[in-house]
């Protein structure tokens, strides 16, 4: 299984099954976790819309990575970290929607309190005059919005590619797509987004 | 075309900033649960590993229980209760980590993959 990786890399099935393979450095991974954690956050809370969903979906993709790819070398984190995440969003949207047509059998909403949005409770610690927090927070909301009605999959292409800063191929294997598929999400993406927002929006 | 490719990049790197001040205004509150977190998964990270086997029994129990739900509600002369609810759905309901880990299944292959092709790279 693990015949044709490179020297000092690790067979995945080997990296998961073997159960005694040296940990690597935790600052290491407390050191990319620190450094991910805030903008996967406000990923995740732009596709669920929920700050403690996106928390819990956060931990848990850190919880993964921890239990199951430490293995892999370091820079392979970030995309692997993405991908658990967006999994879990996917599964979470999945989850909403049984759990809507349930409700909704039982003649309930699911999703009473999804009217709130985290973007506009964030305070901020700029020290920014009222005036421009509000814009701020406009000028963020609208763009959230914007990105939630996108198709799931040009959202992730979005939001990896300009708010994370993943090239093409980190993209791509994330999304678990090719270049190609990520090339053409991203661009349609970016003008449907330019196109609802106006050429005002900043 | 490099005109209308500019201004892609431009509207991207205004987005990028708008997303920058928002995650710089995240509140104490929301960081310090960040960081319960992250220590989560350092103690995760230095926990004894689980045996291979031990890793599927979710799964199995998951399995079980669809099984035994699917042959419940098509058992003769019992009519389905919640109309439309598939097997896909009686399994979301139940739980998700048979869908993760089936994804997660699909993500090792390719990661195995990308080993492969390094090592052919390398060679």
């Amino acid at each position: 299984m693990n015949g044709g990786a490179g020297p000092g890399t690790l067979g995945l099935t080997d990296a998961l099954c073997s159960g005694d393979e040296a940990l690597p450095d935790e600052r290491e991974l407390n050191r990319f976790l620190a450094g991910v954690e805030g903008r996967a956050l406000r990923i995740a809370e732009i596709a669920v819309r929920d700050r403690d969903e996106a928390l819990d979906l956060v931990q848990d993709a850190a919880i993964r990575l921890a239990r199951s790819y430490l293995a892999r070398p370091v820079a392979e984190w970030t995309p692997i970290y993405y991908r658990i995440l967006q999994n879990g969003i996917r599964d979470w949207h999945r989850r909403q929607r049984v759990r809507r047509r349930v409700m909704a059998w039982f003649g309930r909403r699911a999703d009473d309190d999804d009217a709130r949005d985290p973007v506009a409770e964030a305070p901020d610690p700029g020290g920014r005059t009222p005036d421009e927090l509000l814009a701020a927070d406009e000028a963020m909301a609208a763009l959230s919005e914007a990105i939630r009605r996108l198709p799931e999959r040009q959202q992730e292409a979005f939001m990896l590619r300009t708010f994370e800063g993943l090239d093409v191929a980190a993209t791509a294997a994330a999304m678990g797509c090719s270049d190609g598929s990520v090339k053409t999400h991203y661009s349609r993406a970016v003008h449907t987004l330019r196109d609802r927002l106006g050429e005002h929006w900043s | 075309m490099t005109s209308h490719r500019t201004d892609d990049d431009a509207f991207a790197a205004r987005a990028k900033a708008r997303f920058d001040d928002s995650v710089r205004q995240l509140d104490a509150g929301t960081r310090s649960t960040l960081a319960q977190g992250r220590q989560a998964a350092l103690d995760a990270a230095g926990a004894p590993r689980r045996p291979a086997w031990f890793q599927w029994m979710p799964a199995a129990g998951l399995a079980t229980a669809v099984a035994v739900v699917a042959v419940l509600l098509r058992a003769p002369g019992i009519e389905p209760s919640l109309p439309g609810a598939g097997d896909a759905d009686i399994e979301i309901l139940l739980g998700g980590d048979s869908i993760e880990m089936l994804e997660d299944l699909e993500f090792y292959a390719w990661m195995e993959q990308q080993a492969l092709d390094e090592g052919h790279d390398a060679g």
